[in-house]
C-alpha cells in the first residue's frame, strides 16, 4: 500500500514538472469556464425576460445550467485523459526505468495502481477547479446540491473507467502517441457503441447498451446514484486495471 | 600480447578467502542452476550453471549478444526463465521475488533515470521503492551520493548532466539500499578513459561487502577488477575461472622471452640444452631476443638463466609470456566449444 503511494505521488509530481499537466488543465478550465459563463449570461438574461412578463421561470438553475455543463465536462475528459494516461507505462519503457522499478520489491500490481491512484488524482484535481461553478451558483441562487454531488461522483467513476483503458494501452506501447490515439478511439468507440443497438433485435440491443459507458452516466445527471452504474463502472474499472496488469506482464510471453 | 599479473588482485583475493574461512566457509550469495531462455526460436541463455561467493566480483565477459544481458535480467527478477532456478542471498527469484529483490541492486545496460527528476529526489525515490526505512532513507541517499562522488550535482536535473554523470546515477541508485549483491551491466559503457578508471576503482571499491556481477564485452576491464570470469558465447558458458587460471590452462606449455645484450645463434643451442625446455628460437618480433617454449611439469626458468649467463651473455631481460584474456576469448569463443573447464 506504501509502495503504490510512493509511485502515485512521484508520477502526480511529474505530471507538473513537465508542461503537460498544466497545460491540460488550464485548457480544460479555460474552455469549460467559458461555456459556464456563457450558460450563466443566458439564464440570467432568460430570467430577467421572464420577470419583465411577470412568469415564473421553467427551467431550474440545474437543468438550465449544471447538466448541460457536466455533460461537456465528461466530453471533454474523452480528450484530455488520453493525454494524461498514454506517458504511464509507455515513458517507463521507453526510459527503460520500468526495469528499474520490476527488479526493485515492486509488485506489477502495485505498479499498476499507484499509476492509476496518481492520473485519477490528476483528474481529481482537474475537476476541483470546477468546483468554482457549484460555489458561484450557491452564493446567487438555490442549486440542487445533491444533484451536483452524484455528477462530481458520477465524473470520478466514468474518468476512473476512462483511466484503466488508457492504462491498458499506456502499457502494450512505448509510443506515447500510439497510446494516446487507441486510447481515443476505444473510448470513442465505447461511448456511441449503443447507435448501433437499433440495428439489433431489443435482446441484442439491451446487451450493447449496457457498455455503453455513457449511458450508465445518465442517472448520475438525473441526482440518482444506481447501484448498477456503480457495478457497471467498478466491474469496468477492475477489469481495465486487470488489462494494464496483463500487459505489463506480457513482456514475460516472449 | 602481455597479461599483467594482478597482484593486487590476487592479495585482496586471498585475504578475502581468509575472512570468508574465519566466518565458517563460503556462502553462495548467487547460485544458477541449469538456467535457459528462449526466445521464440532463439534460445538466449543455454543450460547455465554458476555460484558467486560472497564478497567475490565475477566477470561476465561475453561478446555483444551473447546473452548476458539475458541472464542479468533473470538473476534480477526482470524476465523469468524458461527452465532452471536462480537463488539470491538463497532465496529463489521466482518463488520469493520480492524477498530475492531486496537483496539486489541492478544497474542496467542503460541507467533507468528520469530525466525529469533531480538527482537527489530520484535516488531518494528509488531509495523509498527498495524499502529503505523512513528514518534510515536521508543517511542512505547521502552515503551512496557520496560513494558515487555526486554530491556537486546532487540538486540537479538528471536529464542536463553528461553521460559520465548519469552513469554514476544510476551506480548510486543500484546502491542505495545497501544491497548485497550488485549486478553491473557494462558500467562502463560510453564514459571517457578517465571515467572508466574512475568507475572501476569504485566499483572494486565496494566488493568487500557487496557481492558482485560485471557484465562486459571489454576484456581489460575484467583483467583489472574481476576475480573468477565466466567467459559466455551464445548462451553458453565456455569458460569459468579465476582469469590467471584461465590463460594459463588455455595454453598447454608457457612461453618465455629472453632478452640477451651481446646477441648471438649460439645462446639458443645454450637455452635448448636446458632441462623442461621444449623449444627455442629467435624471436620474430623482437630484436636480440629468444623466444622459449617449456612444457608444464617443470619450471625451466631458473636453469635458462643460468645456463645464459654461464655461456658469457647478458641477460638484459627476461620473462614468462602468458596468454592473455583477450587470446583466451577470441580462442574460445571462435572454437564453439572451450575446453577450460
Amino acid at each position: 500500500m506504501k509502495k503504490i503511494w510512493i509511485i502515485a505521488k512521484k508520477d502526480f509530481k511529474t505530471f507538473f514538472i513537465s508542461p503537460i499537466g498544466y497545460m491540460v488543465i488550464s485548457s480544460f478550465l479555460l474552455i469549460i469556464g467559458y461555456m459556464f459563463y456563457q450558460r450563466l449570461v443566458f439564464f440570467v438574461r432568460q430570467s430577467l425576460i421572464s420577470m419583465q412578463m411577470g412568469q415564473p421561470m421553467e427551467v431550474s438553475l440545474n437543468d438550465a445550467i449544471i447538466k448541460p455543463l457536466y455533460g461537456t465536462i465528461n466530453l471533454l475528459f474523452l480528450f484530455i485523459i488520453p493525454l494524461i494516461t498514454m506517458r504511464l507505462i509507455a515513458e517507463e519503457k521507453k526510459l527503460k526505468t520500468i526495469e528499474l522499478l520490476l527488479t526493485s520489491p515492486v509488485t506489477t500490481a502495485q505498479l499498476v495502481a499507484g499509476k492509476f491512484l496518481s492520473a485519477l488524482l490528476l483528474v481529481a484535481t482537474t475537476l476541483a477547479g470546477t468546483l468554482l461553478f457549484p460555489v458561484t451558483l450557491y452564493i446567487g441562487g438555490n442549486p440542487d446540491m445533491g444533484q451536483i454531488f452524484t455528477m462530481y461522483l458520477g465524473l470520478l467513476m466514468i474518468s476512473a473507467c476512462y483511466i484503466s483503458v488508457g492504462l491498458f494501452w499506456s502499457s502494450l506501447t512505448e509510443n506515447q502517441i500510439i497510446a494516446a490515439v487507441l486510447t481515443f478511439v476505444s473510448l470513442l468507440f465505447l461511448w456511441i457503441i449503443d447507435w448501433s443497438a437499433m440495428n439489433f433485435s431489443s435482446g441484442t440491443a439491451a446487451v450493447i447498451s449496457y457498455f455503453s459507458v455513457i449511458r450508465h452516466f445518465e442517472s448520475f445527471i438525473m441526482g440518482i446514484i444506481d447501484s448498477k452504474d456503480v457495478v457497471f463502472y467498478l466491474t469496468f474499472c477492475v477489469f481495465g486495471l486487470f488489462l494494464s496488469y496483463v500487459g505489463i506482464e506480457s513482456k514475460n510471453w516472449q | 600480447m602481455l597479461l599483467r599479473l594482478g597482484i593486487l588482485d590476487n592479495l585482496f583475493f586471498s585475504a578475502k578467502k581468509k575472512a570468508e574461512s574465519q566466518s565458517g566457509g563460503l556462502l553462495k550469495m548467487i547460485e544458477v542452476k541449469n538456467l535457459s531462455k528462449n526466445y521464440a526460436s532463439i534460445r538466449a541463455v543455454d543450460n547455465i550453471n554458476f555460484t558467486v561467493e560472497r564478497g567475490e566480483i565475477m566477470g561476465f565477459l561475453g561478446p555483444n549478444g551473447a546473452g548476458k544481458t539475458t541472464t542479468m535480467r533473470i538473476i534480477t527478477g526482470y524476465i523469468p526463465p524458461t527452465s532452471g532456478t536462480v537463488r539470491v542471498y538463497g532465496y529463489d527469484v521466482a518463488e520469493n521475488p520480492s524477498q530475492a529483490k531486496k537483496c539486489i541492486g541492478y544497474l542496467p545496460e542503460l541507467p533507468p533515470l528520469y530525466p525529469e527528476m533531480k538527482v537527489e529526489k530520484y535516488i531518494q525515490y528509488v531509495g523509498q521503492i527498495r524499502e529503505v526505512s523512513r528514518d534510515k532513507l536521508k543517511k542512505s541517499v547521502d552515503r551512496a551520493i557520496d560513494i558515487c562522488g555526486l554530491s556537486s550535482v546532487r540538486g540537479r536535473l538528471i536529464g542536463n548532466l553528461s553521460k559520465g554523470y548519469r552513469q554514476r546515477v544510476g551506480l548510486a541508485q543500484a546502491l542505495v539500499h545497501d544491497p548485497d549483491v550488485l549486478i553491473l551491466d557494462e558500467p562502463t559503457s560510453g564514459l571517457d578513459p578517465k571515467q572508466i578508471i574512475e568507475i572501476r576503482h569504485l566499483i572494486k571499491s565496494l566488493a568487500g561487502e557487496h557481492t558482485i556481477i560485471l557484465c562486459t564485452h571489454i576484456l581489460s576491464e575484467v583483467t583489472q577488477t574481476c576475480g573468477r570470469v565466466a567467459i559466455i558465447n551464445e548462451g553458453r558458458i565456455v569458460a569459468l575461472d579465476h582469469h590467471d587460471n584461465l590463460s594459463r590452462h588455455l595454453k598447454g606449455t608457457d612461453g618465455y622471452e629472453l632478452v640477451i645484450g651481446n646477441f648471438n645463434d649460439g645462446v639458443i643451442n645454450a637455452v635448448r640444452g636446458v632441462e623442461g625446455v621444449t623449444a627455442a628460437q629467435k624471436s620474430q618480433s623482437r630484436d636480440n631476443t629468444v623466444y622459449i617454449e617449456a612444457g608444464k611439469e617443470f619450471d625451466p626458468r631458473p636453469g635458462i638463466i643460468r645456463a645464459a649467463v654461464n655461456a658469457d651473455y647478458d641477460v638484459l631481460e627476461f620473462k614468462s609470456l602468458k596468454l592473455s584474456l583477450e587470446d583466451v576469448f577470441l580462442k574460445l569463443t571462435a572454437d564453439d566449444h572451450g575446453g577450460a573447464q
